[in-house]
């Protein structure tokens, strides 16, 4: 009966599946976008890197209809310019690529510039209609034997950074397939592949690192790097190739200009905290200085960030916006009613305000008035916790937690017994459970957690405020007879940053044979250097462990 | 009772079933090649859907897929190949491809490159080809899709009704009358090394992250697109598919009447016999009626019959499912079956349905029967992955007729 039922279903499933088959092949077409979509989402794989021209190491997004120089520069009136074509709307610098996989026989670094607008294709079509882009490198943070004058004679009407010389200039344009490097001492120059990538709007630079100058070789490893990148109309009659700008736009001349000496920059990439059209707008008649521009900085932890010369002014308005929200704290707190210093109200709306040393006082105040108020004992420790978030050392760090903890330990104590229960009465985050895992991050073998137990004095067994007693278990972390990879394993992984001593000490021991004397030795000189405090020695004898209380 | 229920009770239930089939097949070629399309483009997109709905119903109700199949088959292949060349050309003005494409990962993804991609993708999530992933059909997605789909309905039956690529082989080895070498006995040695050589390029592919099998083995180079000969590795490359497309898919297949390269070199074919099993369909050989007369085995252009399978009652693991062995079996002992169904060494019944019950019984069984639906499944697959192609080739030729240039786009 079983096996009529099992050949029934059998049999059905043999006339369903194909007629699915048959069915679900158009149906899937007719879906088939939204399935992939749906692959895409749950795959999420990436092209490999090395064929798209490398990670991504830093992104500039710029505005879009930025592209007005000095605010009000005009296109040139020939050749059918749309507005859009000199807007650089992002600015890309990838890694560079040092063995690349297919297709390219050496090492290169991509950048990239996408614009707003992209050319006709094929190049033809549009006359000299063109953008050409000019990017400045620095390479050496020091800036020593850079340059801050154009590499491309009056070029772009421009200065550069005194902080950030240029050690590489490059000049692209959408015109032709290959665009220039030269150094900045003029001993270097190679062409660099231009490519449009018309989907995208953008034109790819590559530069070839292979048998360039070691300078410009560093870049591989993602070295700090900062660029000026500069936008403007080509002109291949003009050195530099960048069309004139002038106060009234002409054939192959922009329009827009303020004076004569205004750069023929459309578009620009900014640092953050600085504007275009002021950048741009920084040249001098008088003194016949050039605007001066200043960089953006690709890798590196400051990526993006203001140049030095713009550090100062940065800071300044850190600084005013920090006087503000100080203005704002002591209005504040001059609006709060005249209530005790003890009160428990005054104390949260001190620390809302951030005012710390003073909500301390309030808090010794209202303890002295309530020993273990525990909201007083919260806000302590709340606030011991945020200055061990700020503490500079590892140790301190710790200190000020434990103290926090001890705070907040007495306040959800006195809450449980006052409230019983209460909203106070148990602890969100165990402190057990705190202690395991700050116990698991400072062990012996991870990074920073020898130095931490070795700046508590200590191997720091059991001495850290706060973290449960270690206690030496026998046999861990000691050498042992036989060469089992696997038990060897174990005791290394005890002893984590110690592996190749561990591991040099276990060979000379099974040279010299494994007897008690030397077993004996070779452990205390691993105990001498491994911070593991006292343990206990013993020897295998017979397939059993005999500890050595001797 | 209808009239088209009355003409169709004057008829054996099987005809009816192939009738209603193709009816259904008519309309969805004409959903995927002419719908929404106007002018031109709607004469050419008919044009492939009247002849992709002519061959299925010659399939259908003459019960045997060859030669229909291979003439649907080389067409399809024939109109890929001056269509892909052309669009190159308008985008790109030559067919070479060029280090911006790879940059911006506008090279399409061929379903041959699933198999070198797959596996490192699934451990590194890193597709080891400049494609896009998504969007356009020759992204990565859809091709994954397609695969995925392939290998739960046909099977390897893409690789002979599908495959725009094994269809120049299979046209090119239907070409002469006879075989002028004889290959028959290497069988298992070459089904071998077609394992070996996946090994090799998905070994070598997750070891490089370079699309090795596209790299340097690919003969469809040649009538696609490859990369730009600057460089003393690029003409070796040159010299390696231009050697290989010669040799595998033009010499060889006219000497032997076999698909040489599908059978020894594809990568995605001998993945497609790994994992044939997942498809509901497969070939059978009726044991009882078989007289072992070795026609089927010199037929099969995969090499896929041999006397041992016929005695087993199933082809090899590289069988194609192009059913170019039904029509040299005399007594037709072979047909397409359900792996869940009827066990092999039992009659194949190929459109069937008399002798049943009633007519409304007979004619859902011949409508459900495998010698009906995988033909149907399998060219809608080959029709709708051609659509777009072909249905321009069309509409190109029928430019070319009318204003004497092949191109439509920028490149002209």
């Amino acid at each position: 009966m079983k096996a009529q039922g099992t050949r029934s279903v059998i049999a059905t499933a043999a006339r369903v599946l194909p007629l699915c088959a048959a069915i679900g092949v158009p149906f899937f077409f007719v879906y088939s976008t939204w399935i992939a979509a749906r692959l895409e989402k749950a795959l999420r794989l990436e092209v490999e890197p090395s064929f798209t021209g490398g990670r991504l190491l830093a992104e500039f997004p710029n505005p879009i209809g930025g592209d007005t120089g000095q605010g009000g520069y005009t296109y040139p009136l020939g050749q059918g310019w749309e507005k859009g074509e000199l807007n650089l709307v992002r600015y890309a610098v990838r890694a560079p690529v040092p063995r690349p996989v297919w297709g390219f026989s050496g090492a290169y670094w991509q950048l990239e510039a996408s614009f707003a607008k992209a050319m006709p294709t094929g190049l033809a079509g549009g006359g000299f209609r063109a953008p050409v882009l000019h990017v400045y490198i620095q390479i050496r943070e020091s800036g020593a034997g850079g340059s801050t004058e154009s590499a491309f004679g009056e070029g772009e009407l421009l200065r550069f950074d005194p902080d950030h010389p240029w050690d590489y200039a490059l000049s692209a344009d959408g015109w032709s397939p290959a665009g220039e490097i030269r150094s900045a001492d003029g001993s270097y120059r190679a062409p660099v592949p231009t490519m449009w990538d018309f989907a995208r709007r953008r034109l790819i630079l590559r530069i070839r690192l292979e048998n360039a100058p070691r300078l410009l070789a560093s870049v591989i490893g993602g070295a700090s790097t900062w660029h000026y990148v500069l936008v403007g109309a080509y002109d291949p009659a003009r050195e530099g190739h960048f069309a004139a700008v002038r106060r009234g736009a002409g054939l192959h001349d922009g329009g827009g200009a303020k004076d004569d000496l205004s750069p023929r920059v459309f578009d620009l990439i900014a640092p953050k905290g600085t504007s275009k059209s002021a950048e741009l707008s920084s040249e001098d008649p008088a003194s016949g200085n050039y605007a001066l521009v200043s960089p953006v900085m690709a890798g590196g932890p400051a990526a993006a960030g203001p140049s030095p010369a713009l550090r100062g002014r940065a800071a300044e308005a850190a600084a005013k916006e920090a006087a503000a929200a100080e203005a704002a704290r002591s209005r504040a707190l001059a609006a709060l009613p005249p209530r005790s210093p003890a009160d428990s109200g005054v104390i949260g709306e001190l620390f809302e305000l951030g005012l710390e040393d003073r909500c301390l006082e309030a808090i010794k105040a209202d303890i002295a008035a309530r020993p273990g108020d525990p909201v007083a004992l919260a806000y302590r420790g709340a606030i011991l916790a945020q200055r061990a978030d700020r503490a500079a050392g590892l140790g301190e760090k710790m200190r000020l937690v434990a103290e926090a903890y001890r705070d907040l330990d007495a306040a959800v104590a006195g809450s449980a017994a006052a409230a019983r229960g209460g909203p106070h009465g148990r602890p969100l985050l165990p402190r057990k459970r705190v202690e395991r895992r700050a116990e698991r991050r400072f062990r012996p073998g991870r990074p920073g957690g020898r130095r931490f137990r070795r700046r508590r004095g200590h191997g720091g067994r059991g001495e850290g405020p706060g973290l449960r007693e270690r206690l030496p278990r026998p046999g861990r972390g000691r050498l042992r007879e036989g060469r089992s990879h696997g038990r060897r394993g174990v005791a290394m992984g005890d002893l984590g940053g110690d592996r190749r001593t561990l591991r040099r000490r276990q060979a000379r021991a099974d040279r010299q044979g494994i007897r008690d004397g030397g077993l004996r030795r070779a452990n205390a000189e691993l105990d001498a250097s491994t911070d593991r405090g006292t343990m206990v020695p013993y020897r295998v004898e017979g397939g059993r462990r005999h500890e050595d209380k001797g | 009772m209808t009239d088209t229920e009355s003409a169709l009770r004057g008829r054996s239930p099987s005809f009816a079933a192939a009738t209603a089939a193709v009816a259904v097949f008519a309309y969805e070629a004409w959903f995927f090649n002419a719908a929404g399309k106007s002018g031109a483009a709607l004469a050419g997109g008919l044009a492939w859907a009247g002849f992709c709905a002519a061959i299925f119903a010659i399939i259908a109700i003459g019960g045997k897929p060859d030669p229909a199949r291979r003439v649907f088959f080389f067409t399809a292949a024939l109109a890929f190949v001056p269509s892909f060349i052309a669009h190159l050309v308008e985008t790109r003005g030559r067919m070479v491809l060029t280090a911006a494409e790879i940059a911006a990962s506008q090279v399409p993804f061929c379903h041959i490159a699933i198999t070198t991609s797959i596996v490192p993708a699934a451990l590194l999530h890193t597709l080891d080809f400049p494609a896009q992933l998504s969007g356009i059909r020759a992204a990565f997605y859809p091709m994954l899709g397609y695969w995925l789909l392939s290998l739960a309905t046909i099977g390897r039956g893409w690789c002979s009704w599908v495959c725009f690529y094994g269809g120049l082989e299979d046209g090119i080895s239907g070409l002469p009358r006879r075989a002028r070498m004889d290959i028959g006995a290497s069988g298992p040695t070459l089904r071998r090394v077609n394992k070996a050589i996946l090994g090799f390029v998905v070994l070598a592919g997750m070891a490089t992250l370079v699309p090795v099998y596209c790299d340097w083995l690919c003969p469809f180079k040649l009538v696609t697109e490859y990369y730009e000969p600057s460089s003393i590795r690029g003409y070796l490359a040159l010299i390696a598919f231009m050697g290989i497309f010669l040799a595998l898919v033009v010499v060889l297949p006219l000497l032997t009447k076999k698909r040489t390269q599908c059978s020894v070199l594809c990568p995605f074919g001998a993945t497609q016999s790994l994992l044939g099993r997942l498809s509901p369909f497969s070939v059978a050989v009726d044991t009882d009626d078989c007289v072992s007369c070795g026609a089927c085995d010199r037929a099969c252009p995969m090499l896929a019959m041999n006397p041992e399978t016929r005695a087993k009652g199933r082809p090899e693991s590289s069988c194609v499912k192009c059913g170019t062995c039904f029509g040299a079996c005399r007594k037709g002992a072979i047909g397409y079956e359900l792996r869940l169904g009827k066990r092999a060494g039992r009659r194949v019944a190929p459109v069937s349905g008399k002798g049943q019950a009633g007519w409304g019984r007979a004619f859902l069984d011949a409508v459900l029967s495998p010698a009906l639906l995988f033909p149907f499944t399998a060219l809608s697959f080959g029709m709708i992955i051609s659509s777009g192609f072909s249905a321009e080739t069309m509409t190109r030729i029928a430019k070319l007729v009318a204003t004497g240039s092949f191109l439509v786009g920028a490149g002209r």
